[in-house]
């Protein structure tokens, strides 16, 4: 009996302190929004993270090289230098100079795919949109011969300058889905380096919690 | 005692006292005098510019009030009363034209004309190194020049290319006593120092001058806020000497050699934030040889000309590589040219001529790495006086060129002077002027990979040509009153434009290239009124209405005031030893076009007006030795965008002379 009443009393303080805690928690997603992937700052090959308060993580890409990609593996913000970019599932999205690809459809075997938010401030987005996703797609009946890439949709990240031959980003969201299922949101914010150098397209990102 | 000699002896006595006195007076006079010309002869004699003997306005040397093309002399005398230091200096405030500062230099415009349609030369020979088109003016040092003529409207006729609204011709200095010799140290505001010599020799057969000069400034930034400079740093070194001998009556030749080395910095800064310290290093190397020989009423004249012009440029990205850029720019110019001159009956002179001229360039951008053009031309003109009674004289003329590059241009002239009354010229000249492609508009290949655009040249371009028309008065009422009026039209044709050839697309760059489409013309009035009272007083007031109008695209030519005017007031006190001169220039509102709004289409925006005025006092403490301090730029008038000039500056000097007559 005695038993019996310290199991009850047991029972009822463990359900008690799990109901309290289940009452205490908040939402998960928030949770889940500040544990950042596994951004460590500094650099990594061609990439330069830095940390900031809110999670989020700012990355400038030396993509100055006009001839070669730099491949990007967000889960880790690393770069990472695929044999077969085509076939291999380590990097999500690369960049060259202001071209950016995906690994999914004519870039790679992947599953990436984008979704191009208007109206919705980086700060307050904590949940990826359901649907609105893109990926690379051959090239269309426009002007050029490179594939129509998914973050060209709704037109280039950028705003070009004809008189000062200046790049500068266009204030949008951008979320991005890896092919393990994870999503990010992403900003650009530039194009150029301290010293002024272009090729240097530099994004803020953040996880963010499934639709 | 006699009493009839008595008187006389007295009469006698107080005359020579008189007499005594007399000359007790004159030599004090004369002491006085002396001592007053002991200190006025310090400066030399101002001038009066209209019985300056000219050149630019025929290839023979003519007085510049019996020239039938209108030509402004600027002499040796007003060149040190203004305390200029280099050309574009002595032509900032001038009336006659119009100066503008851009990074490619001190270029000038003429009649509306823009800085790549006025001919510069040196002594007649045509100076090289342009960037953008302009030959930057401040690459010629004041210690050089001896005059300054201004020819306004197109004289291709004479000189070729370029010459369409104008030609600056500088006359370099001469040896014109036993010795002479002069020095002087100017120092200024920018931390400004200038040294500056020349020396003179005459002897039996001829005459030798030397001249060296140094000058440096600091950078000056007009946008505190920039990391640019809004104009760089200079340091320049310059030495010249000319030699002319005269073996014979009849035969003369003279040679020239000269070097200048210039070295510039500045801070650039780009759009997108990079900061990038600038170099400019150029040299010029100029040498001639002037044979001349007179038999009877014939006069062969020859030139041989070689000049050479260097130019490295160096940009180095702070913080960075990507934009670090390295250039260097040879052009070598060799020119003979032969002309003579024959006095025929009726008062006619006779000139007939070649030119034969190569040119040669290196610079990586162009496609093949270098260029290379041979042009040949005949002239032939006729100084004819038609009436002398009535001061007609009738000057026609016609020039054919051949070019390797271009082919083919014909370029006439007429002019034509009329001075019914001694106090009333009236001139009406036309004349063709032709600019020849130049090289980056013909050859050039040129890819900006950061910004997306590629520019080729075109190698089937014509020449830009111009029709000009000047009709002038010029009145003298009084002695000491000179007054002035012209008319001017000038109708531009085939102007040389970047071409939009290709759009572009994300598989390739947008592609430029040239083309002979665009057509635009100037017209105005030029007005001015000299007064001037021996070489005490002098005061100058200059106006010029310009209308500059862009045919094609149907707005007002870029950079052109519609108004300008300037004044220039000289005082001297010989007694004193005191000379005083002041230039003011006004220039109104520019009408520029820039895209603004940043969507791919321009907007007018106008430069605000300004004035510039600069002030200078000299006293002469001796013969031999003179101080005197100045300003530029006293109302501080320039923006970082539009008008990138020194700010407010002061300066003061000292300056010493010497001579043996």
């Amino acid at each position: 009996m005695q038993n019996t009443r310290s199991a009850l009393r047991l029972s009822g303080l463990v359900l008690g302190c799990v109901g309290s805690l289940v009452g205490c928690e908040g939402d998960l997603s928030t949770q889940l929004q500040q544990q950042d992937p596994q951004v460590m700052a500094g650099t990594s090959g061609r990439i330069s993270n830095t940390l900031e308060a809110g999670g989020s993580v700012v990355s400038r890409v030396n993509a100055s090289d006009a001839t070669a990609w730099v491949y990007v593996q967000l889960q880790t913000g690393k770069e990472v230098t695929p044999q077969d970019p085509l076939h291999s599932t380590d990097w999500d999205i690369a960049l060259q100079r202001f071209q950016i690809k995906v690994n999914g459809g004519v870039s790679g075997q992947g599953s990436v795919a984008v979704a191009l938010l208007t109206g919705t401030p980086f700060a307050s987005l904590s949940i990826a949109p359901k649907d609105g996703y893109g990926t690379d797609l051959p090239d269309s009946a426009d002007d050029g011969t490179e594939p129509d890439y998914a973050f060209t949709q709704g037109g280039t990240w950028y705003d070009y300058n004809m008189t000062t031959h200046v790049l500068s980003a266009k204030d949008q969201v951008y979320v991005v889905r890896s092919s393990a299922g994870a999503y990010y949101k992403l900003q650009f914010t530039g194009y150029y380096d301290q010293a002024g150098s272009s090729g240097y397209p530099t994004f803020r990102w953040q996880s963010v919690a499934a639709p | 005692m006699n009493p009839v000699a008595s008187p006389a002896r007295t009469l006698q006595q107080v005359c020579a006292r008189r007499l005594q006195w007399v000359r007790h007076l004159r030599l004090l006079m004369w002491l006085v005098g002396l001592g007053a010309a002991y200190r006025t002869s310090f400066a030399q004699e101002p001038a009066d510019a209209r019985f300056s003997t000219v050149v630019t306005a025929s290839r023979t040397a003519q007085r510049q009030s019996e020239a039938a093309t209108p030509i402004d002399v600027i002499t040796r005398v007003d060149i040190e009363r203004s305390g200029a230091r280099d050309l574009a200096e002595v032509l900032a405030l001038h009336p006659a034209v119009q100066l503008e500062r851009s990074f490619a230099g001190a270029g000038v415009y003429v009649q509306g004309l823009e800085p790549q349609h006025v001919l510069i030369l040196i002594d007649g020979q045509r100076m090289i190194g342009r960037t953008n088109g302009v030959i930057d003016l401040s690459r010629i040092p004041v210690e050089r020049i001896e005059q300054v003529e201004v020819s306004r409207g197109a004289s291709s006729v004479l000189y070729g290319s370029d010459a369409l609204g104008g030609v600056i011709n500088i006359i370099t200095r001469s040896a014109k006593r036993k010795l002479e010799g002069s020095a002087q140290v100017q120092y200024g505001g920018l931390n400004a120092l200038d040294l500056r010599g020349s020396g003179g020799l005459r002897f039996g057969v001829g005459g030798l001058v030397l001249t060296a000069g140094w000058h440096r400034r600091d950078a000056y930034q007009l946008d505190p806020q920039s990391a640019s400079t809004s104009g760089g740093a200079f340091d320049e070194q310059q030495v010249s000497g000319k030699l002319d001998l005269r073996p014979t009556a009849a035969f003369r030749v003279g040679t020239a050699l000269s070097y200048l080395r210039r070295r510039m910095d500045g801070v650039d800064s780009t759009a997108s934030g990079a900061v990038l310290d600038r170099t400019n290093l150029t040299e010029t190397i100029d040498a001639s040889i002037t044979p001349e020989l007179r038999l009877g009423r014939f006069t062969l004249k020859g030139v041989v000309q070689y000049s050479h012009f260097r130019d490295q440029y160096l940009l180095d990205q702070r913080r960075g590589t990507q934009l670090d850029s390295y250039q260097q720019t040879r052009e070598h110019l060799l020119r003979g040219d032969l002309q003579l001159d024959v006095r025929l009956p009726l008062g006619q002179l006779l000139t007939a001529g070649g030119e034969l001229l190569y040119e040669r360039l290196y610079t990586p951008r162009l496609a093949t790495g270098e260029g290379d053009r041979l042009r040949g031309a005949v002239f032939v003109q006729d100084q004819w006086q038609v009436a002398k009674a009535v001061g007609l004289s009738l000057v026609p003329a016609l020039r054919f060129d051949v070019d390797s590059q271009f082919g083919t241009n014909w370029a006439p002239k007429l002019a034509l002077r009329f001075a019914p009354l001694p106090a009333l010229t009236a001139r009406f000249g036309y004349g063709a002027g032709f600019r020849a492609p130049q090289f980056k508009e013909l050859l050039l290949l040129f890819e900006n990979a950061g910004a997306g655009y590629l520019v080729s040249g075109n190698t089937s371009l014509r020449p830009e040509t111009s029709h000009s028309f000047n009709l002038g008065i010029e009145s003298a009422p009084v002695p000491w009153l000179q007054l002035s009026g012209n008319l001017f039209r000038n109708n531009l044709r085939n102007l040389i434009q970047p071409l939009l050839t290709d759009p572009g697309s994300s598989a390739g760059p947008q592609r430029f290239s040239y083309g002979n489409i665009a057509e635009a013309y100037t017209q105005g009035v030029e007005l001015s009124a000299k007064l001037r009272h021996s070489d005490k007083f002098g005061l100058e007031l200059g106006y010029t209405l310009t209308d500059a109008w862009d045919v094609q695209q149907q707005r007002a030519l870029e950079g052109r005031p519609r108004h300008r005017g300037s004044i220039s007031l000289s005082l001297r006190h010989p007694d004193s030893g005191i000379d005083f001169q002041t230039r003011l220039a006004v220039v109104g509102p520019r009408p520029y076009y820039s895209d603004e709004e940043g969507d791919g289409v321009s907007e007018r925006v106008d430069a605000a007006a300004y004035v510039l005025w600069d002030a200078r006092l000299e006293l002469a403490f001796s013969r031999q030795l003179a101080g005197f301090v100045g300003g530029q730029n006293l109302l501080d008038a320039g923006d970082v965008r539009f008008l990138p000039i020194a700010p407010r500056s002061l300066f003061v000097g000292l300056s010493v002379r010497g001579e043996r007559q």
